[in-house]
This record gives structure tokens, C-alpha cells and sequence, in this order.
């Protein structure tokens, strides 16, 4: 498991709190040789938030029917012109491999067993997680801008009230 | 249950940004709180908003599978909220959801977007149903198992970018947590959106996607 973030400390982070097997610097200018010493046999699933000049940067790295799981392309979403586009799509030719596009809105009749699974895994302690709450309707748009900053390591979130209990015994989980 | 406020507070859309958003682009509006429901509708209390990329995507005029927020409307937005009132069988009083609602105390919506019941977890947090147990978690969940697919000995990328998103949940959330669970259940991984890591166990054996 390879991670890609965005400086040297979020690296040594990936692997020493989040058991990355290795983690690279997206903003090296040699990832793409960084890449290729880390993954000598290419990469088989790359899961796509980015898009953009990474997605382009990684498409030559991946394995012979490797998959491109696109999630998003967070690189893209703050242009106010379109991007260059993808130089190396036929990299997918090359490779026999595969990009698809997914909403997990699709899975929602799935959710509920998804959700038993994956809460086994956080109780078992195989699954961390950590939070950045701000307190606050009113400090929603900077704690959104945050997110492009990437002034952050947990997930922003931000709490308006808490959960009303009056007569239906509704015992939030202790924190 | 106590009674309603008459006004609620709401951040709204004031304009569309231009490249990354600004403060300028949103307002905090005062507007009035829903006393009464309609056939299929739900009116919900917000208790989290969860902060996703997918925000952003809809503040723009582009064409997506949501249509943009309007000028002036609550910014949409995934939320952990409580069922204040319910026309809806399904949905009653005092229940927890995953939603999409908007940035605001209170919302009417069709029950449609409240995407499950959110049962509090003894240990934990209950933020974490927006998190690894919400948009974020199912996203990395069905983006590995369904469309991924790796097995065993694959080599898994993945941008571990602690950012709002769970990958595409409705709001496009963006999640890279890549588990292959097939591969080594527990593989370590990180989710972008969540910083959830599963911890690395690795074993042979292979574990096929139900």
C-alpha cells in the first residue's frame, strides 16, 4: 500500500501512525522515478481523488490490467479555465487496464452491512480515524477553505448542536 | 419535544467562486425553520456538517449529477443530523441520519436524501458515522471492493489526502482509503477524507468481494 501526500512529515506519518508500506511526496519533482522504485512491478489499483497532472503522472506507472478507480479529481475542481488534459490515456490501451468512475450514492441499499463491517474494523482498532471539528455553523466556509489549504490531517467536520435526547433515550457513544 | 424556534441560522451561497473560494463567496443568512412537513418529506436538525470537496463542485454552474446550489439557497452539504418531524413511516422523531442537507440548523427534505439510520457505536465518536463509518469509509468501502478490485500481492496507490472527502458518495466525497480486503484484510491504508488506516495484518490468504 503506497501512499502519495503532500510533504515529507505527512510521509513519515502514512507509515509510522497509518501503516503505509511506503509513502512519496507528491510535489518531488522526480515522483515519477520515486514511483518507479517503489512500485517496480507498477501499480494495479490507483484510487483517484486527484485526477489532473497526477492521474497523468501515474497512468505510465500502472501494471499490465491495472485499474483506475476514479473517485474525484480534487486538482481540477478550483480552475477557472479548463486543464491541459490527460497526455497519457493511452497508457490504459498499453496496459490492458481500466478506468471507472463511481458514486457511492449507488450503494446506498449496501450501506448498512458496509457500515457493520467497516465499525468491526474501528473497534478492533484496525481502522483510525481522526476528526477536526469546529464548533459552529458559522465557521463552516473557512473550515471548508481548509480543505484546499491542506492545513489539515483529520477530516473537517463541523458541529452545530448536539443530539437531542428529551424522551427517546437516545445515549450518544462516549467520545 | 420541545418547541421549534421560529428562525435558524444559515450560511448561504452569495456567489459563485472564482478558482478557490473565498469568504466573500458565502454569507450567514437568518431564514425561517420549517413548522410542518409535506407527504415524503422529513424536516431534519443538523448535528454535524461534514466539509467535502464535492462542496465546491456544487457552488460552480458546471454540470454534475447534483444541479449547483442556487444563488442565495444554504450551501449543500452531507450531514449527520436528527429527525425533528417525519411524514414518512421509515423515519421517526429522535432518529439519527446520514444526509444531504445544507449548511443551516434545520432542513426539509424529501426522505430520499436521509441515507441511513445512524445507530451510535459504544466507543465510538459519533462524528465518526460521518467519517470512516460515513461518506468517507463507504466510499474507500465500495470504490475498492466494486471497482478496484486488487488482489492479493497487488500494489495499492493511493493520494492519502485527509481532506473532506469520502470519494463520490452524493456529494462526490472523496476518500482514498484503499483497503484490499480480499488481499490482506486490515491492510494499512489511509483515507483521504477520513486519515482512517486500517492496520496492516497482511495475509495470504485471498478473500473474494461478496
Amino acid at each position: 500500500m503506497v501512499g502519495l501526500t503532500g510533504s515529507s512529515d505527512k510521509c513519515e506519518w502514512l507509515c509510522s501512525e497509518l501503516g503505509f508500506d511506503a509513502a512519496l511526496n507528491y510535489k518531488s519533482p522526480n515522483l515519477s522515478q520515486q514511483l518507479k522504485d517503489v512500485c517496480p512491478k507498477g501499480v494495479d489499483v490507483f484510487f483517484d481523488g486527484v485526477g489532473g497532472e497526477l492521474l497523468d503522472l501515474v497512468l505510465p506507472r500502472l501494471a499490465m490490467r491495472g485499474r483506475v478507480v476514479v473517485c474525484g479529481a480534487i486538482s481540477e475542481i478550483n480552475r477557472t479555465e479548463p486543464g491541459p488534459g490527460l497526455r497519457n490515456i493511452m497508457q490504459l490501451m498499453a496496459k490492458r487496464a481500466r478506468m471507472e468512475g463511481f458514486v457511492t450514492l449507488d450503494y446506498a441499499d449496501r450501506y448498512a452491512a458496509a457500515r457493520d463491517e467497516l465499525a468491526g474494523y474501528v473497534r478492533e482498532g484496525a481502522l483510525k480515524t481522526r476528526d477536526e471539528i469546529v464548533d459552529g455553523i458559522e465557521h463552516a466556509p473557512a473550515h471548508l477553505l481548509r480543505l484546499f489549504s491542506g492545513d489539515h490531517r483529520g477530516k473537517l467536520m463541523v458541529k452545530v448542536t448536539d443530539p437531542c435526547d428529551p424522551d427517546f433515550r437516545l445515549k450518544e457513544s462516549s467520545t | 419535544m420541545s418547541a421549534l424556534p421560529s428562525t435558524q441560522k444559515q450560511i448561504l451561497l452569495c456567489r459563485r467562486p472564482h478558482g478557490v473560494p473565498v469568504a466573500e463567496d458565502f454569507a450567514l443568512g437568518e431564514g425561517p425553520v420549517p413548522t410542518a412537513v409535506g407527504p415524503g418529506q422529513v424536516l431534519l436538525r443538523q448535528i454535524y456538517l461534514s466539509l467535502d470537496p464535492a462542496i465546491r463542485g456544487w457552488m460552480s454552474e458546471s454540470k454534475s449529477y447534483l444541479p449547483p446550489i442556487a444563488i442565495g439557497a444554504p450551501v449543500r452539504s452531507g450531514t449527520l443530523s436528527q429527525v425533528v418531524l417525519s411524514s414518512v413511516p421509515e423515519w421517526q422523531p429522535g432518529d439519527l441520519c446520514q444526509a444531504l442537507a445544507a449548511w443551516e440548523e434545520y432542513s426539509l427534505v424529501p426522505a430520499e436524501q436521509l441515507m441511513g439510520k445512524i445507530t451510535p457505536v459504544p466507543g465510538i465518536p459519533l462524528s465518526s458515522m460521518l467519517n470512516v463509518l460515513g461518506g468517507n469509509g463507504l466510499t474507500a468501502y465500495f470504490g475498492l471492493y466494486d471497482v478496484g478490485r486488487p488482489e492479493a500481492g497487488e500494489t495499492v496507490l493511493v493520494k492519502a489526502r485527509p481532506a473532506g472527502g469520502g470519494a463520490a458518495s452524493w456529494g462526490s466525497w472523496r476518500s482514498s482509503a484503499a483497503a484490499a480486503w480480499w488481499a490482506s484484510r486490515g491492510l494499512a491504508t489511509s483515507a483521504s477524507g477520513c486519515a482512517a488506516s486500517w492496520a496492516s495484518t497482511r495475509r495470504s490468504t485471498t478473500r473474494a468481494p461478496t
